[in-house]
């Protein structure tokens, strides 16, 4: 499986009007190419933030589902954030990693989680689930247990270095994607 | 000023998310918010992760405040130039001043002589807060924050919050 029908697989299986805190990169421009939803935060840089952004949501917001859609070298760089989620627990956060071994957007460079357990560290900071899946099969079967239990959960999906297409670069500017997702909040920043 | 004072004054002109990560000049305040029951307190790991659980917040309707030291604007500055600045996300900043007028801890020497230069650089909006604020001047502080959509850093010298 590779990231892009990993991340098709999540969207195709959302049960409604999620919404979705996305890492910079190409995480965010699979994703869009899968679906621009009117739920779709992109970081366009800030690495390593993505899940800071999404509990950051998850806490204000606890009748809203949040997902993070986050990447392997997202998760090392931000690594503190494992512990502020395992410990703050918001049952509404869902953490999802992509995890390709590798730095995708700056041309595959290898990172530390082919030896080193991103969802082990994540059950150690106290996620109420972590598990690692590796095929689509699994991944299916995975994501409906995510939506019924309350969370957070973590959740690793190993995913291949193929890259069958790239997705285009967010064509909108960061206030036009910021403010798109404070009106599906009802929020206005003006 | 009385750091129970000074929250009060920031919750009646509406900021209602915490952030941080303490300094000894935040001692009395730190301890006051993690007992407060009337606003969300987030107790950071690192402040560019603080930065980005404001960013998070604002957009699900809060008004957040970051605590921290001017340590951390190094560690943050990058997350709010790519975050608050590009996206138009406001937020307070409280940011105790290991500065020019606190001498004698070589750690903090360097980022010290240049808080205020790198503030400059970016165009980031900033006051020295001694301990003497007004809550009109709290009140420009919120608009200005409305407006203009950018974070505002309150400098907050040794001794400003008691």
């Amino acid at each position: 499986m590779n990231r892009l029908e990993a991340i098709q697989c999540v969207v195709d299986g959302l049960p409604g009007d999620e919404l979705i805190v996305h890492a910079n990169g190409v995480i965010s421009r699979d994703s869009f190419y899968c679906a621009d939803r009117k739920e779709n935060f992109y970081l366009l840089g800030s690495m390593g933030l993505a899940s800071s952004v999404g509990v950051g949501v998850a806490l204000s917001r606890p009748d809203r589902r949040v997902l993070i859609f986050d990447g392997d070298g997202n998760i090392l760089m931000g690594f503190g954030n494992l512990a502020l989620i395992g410990a703050l627990k918001p049952s509404n956060l869902i953490h999802l990693v992509f995890d390709n071994e590798a730095y995708g957007t700056t041309g595959n460079q290898p990172t530390l989680s082919a030896r080193v357990s991103l969802s082990e560290a994540a059950r150690a900071s106290g996620y109420l689930s972590a598990a690692l899946v590796t095929r689509r099969r699994e991944l299916l079967e995975v994501m409906p247990t995510l939506y019924r239990a309350p969370g957070p959960h973590f959740l690793q999906i190993k995913v291949s270095r193929d890259v069958p297409v790239t997705g285009p670069r967010i064509p909108y500017s960061a206030r036009e994607i910021k403010e798109r997702f404070m009106k599906v909040l009802g929020n206005r920043s003006d | 000023m009385n750091a129970g004072n000074f929250l009060n004054m920031l919750e009646e002109a509406g900021f209602d998310f915490f952030t941080g990560v303490p300094c000894s000049y935040f001692t009395p305040f730190c301890s006051l918010l993690a007992q407060r029951e009337t606003s969300f307190h987030v107790a950071a790991v690192r402040e560019d992760i603080a930065v980005g659980v404001a960013a998070g917040a604002y957009m699900a309707g809060k008004t957040p405040v970051l605590y921290m030291q001017n340590s951390g604007l190094g560690y943050s500055l990058e997350a709010f130039a790519s975050l608050q600045m590009i996206y138009r996300i406001p937020a307070l900043v409280l940011m105790s001043y290991r500065g020019p007028e606190d001498r004698g801890w070589e750690e903090h020497r360097v980022m010290g002589e240049h808080t205020e230069d790198l503030l400059n650089a970016f165009n980031l909006e900033y006051a020295l807060f001694r301990g003497d604020i007004s809550d009109r001047r709290v009140r420009e502080i919120g608009r200005y924050l409305r407006d203009r959509e950018q974070p505002f850093f309150l400098l907050v010298t040794k001794g400003a919050l008691v």
